[in-house]
């Protein structure tokens, strides 16, 4: 089990998703990815990701406009 | 802002910075905020509105881009479960329902054509697996008829050999029989090459063999139906069969063991008797 980090800041939603969309082939089931972005909706559409492609969203923690959402495949 | 004769209209510059405040904002992304229209100035409030309903236009647009790219993502992300379910031998992995009545076109057409793709290959799957059981079993019934094992008497079994004998076929020959015998418990096995006509030193080494492992379960055995141009060969190879019983046909070889059964019992009697 590997913990992937991928870094969406800077983009605008739903970009981070989208990135979060491309970098899927690469991780294994029971992988954590951890995502950091920085756009408005970004915890309501990885909430929203997460549900439909039924991943558990394991935490999502704020430090200032940086949100880190922590997914677990 | 007042009209002037020469129709211009004049607005003070705290109205004008708010007026570009407004703009930057829309080129900002920044599309929460209106300008507030609560002037008498006709000019300005007009001005003021246009800019509202702009922001209001790309707004909305931005809101649809968003929400259909969302759409897009979620998607896509379901594409690529599902191709990673198939890769992984899962082909009961399909797209969701939910994104085949998606808004997004494209992504409607490409999820259809993915799961129609799917069910293709799961049939094209189903059907190359129901040939190959099949062959499978179309395999097995010749195997088995490759090697017929008869009980022609009690404690004797017969095996018939026609045709070539290579490796493969004369381990299963070797396994079949050894099992037959000991599920008959079996005290005699004849083994006729009657029809086999071309007998070569690895052909024989092979009989040899089976013979020899099926005397280590404590039968007897003999070999029957050596053709002449067989027998002439065998000779010419300088193959060795001096360590195996053989005998002309198959009535000889069963009348062998019919009376050294009569020899065994009647040991076995008069042993009894003393």
């Amino acid at each position: 089990m590997a913990t992937h980090t991928l870094d969406a800041k800077g983009l605008r939603c739903p970009q981070p998703i989208l990135k979060i969309t491309a970098f899927m082939p690469q991780i294994q089931g029971g992988d954590v990815l951890e995502v950091q972005a920085d756009c408005a909706t970004f915890e309501e559409d990885v909430r929203k990701w997460c549900d439909r492609m039924g991943k558990t969203l394991l935490a999502v923690t704020r430090d200032g406009d940086s949100v880190t959402a922590q997914i677990q495949f | 802002m007042t009209d002037k004769p020469n129709d211009t209209v004049t607005i003070s510059r705290a109205e004008l910075h708010e007026l570009i405040a407004g703009l930057q904002r829309v080129g900002q992304r920044e599309l929460t905020e209106r300008l507030d229209v609560a002037t008498t100035n006709e000019d300005l409030a007009s001005v003021q509105t246009g800019i509202n309903e702009l922001i209001d236009a790309l707004d909305r647009h931005l809101t649809e881009d968003r929400e259909s790219t969302m759409e897009l993502a979620l998607g896509m992300s379901e594409c690529f479960a599902v191709l990673g379910s198939v890769r992984g031998g899962d082909l009961s992995a399909r797209i969701s329902d939910e994104t085949l009545e998606a808004g997004d076109d494209l992504m409607r057409q490409f999820g259809r054509t993915l799961n129609e793709t799917i069910a293709d290959l799961e049939t094209q799957i189903e059907t190359i697996q129901r040939q190959q059981n099949t062959q499978n079993a179309m395999e097995n019934l010749v195997r088995q008829l490759q090697t017929p094992i008869l009980q022609l008497w009690d404690d004797v079994l017969a095996l018939p050999v026609i045709g070539m004998v290579d490796s493969g076929r004369s381990a299963e020959m070797m396994e079949t029989l050894l099992n037959e015998i000991v599920r008959h418990r079996c005290k005699y096995v004849i083994i006729d090459i009657t029809g086999v006509e071309i007998v070569d030193t690895r052909t024989a080494d092979h009989f040899i063999k089976v013979m020899k492992s099926a005397e280590l379960l404590g039968t007897r055995c003999v070999m029957t139906g050596i053709r002449p141009a067989v027998a002439q060969t065998l000779v010419e190879l300088g193959v060795e069969l001096t360590s195996i019983r053989t005998l002309r046909n198959l009535q000889e070889g069963l009348r062998d063991c019919l009376r050294d059964m009569e020899l065994h019992k009647s040991n076995t009697t008069a042993m009894d008797n003393r």
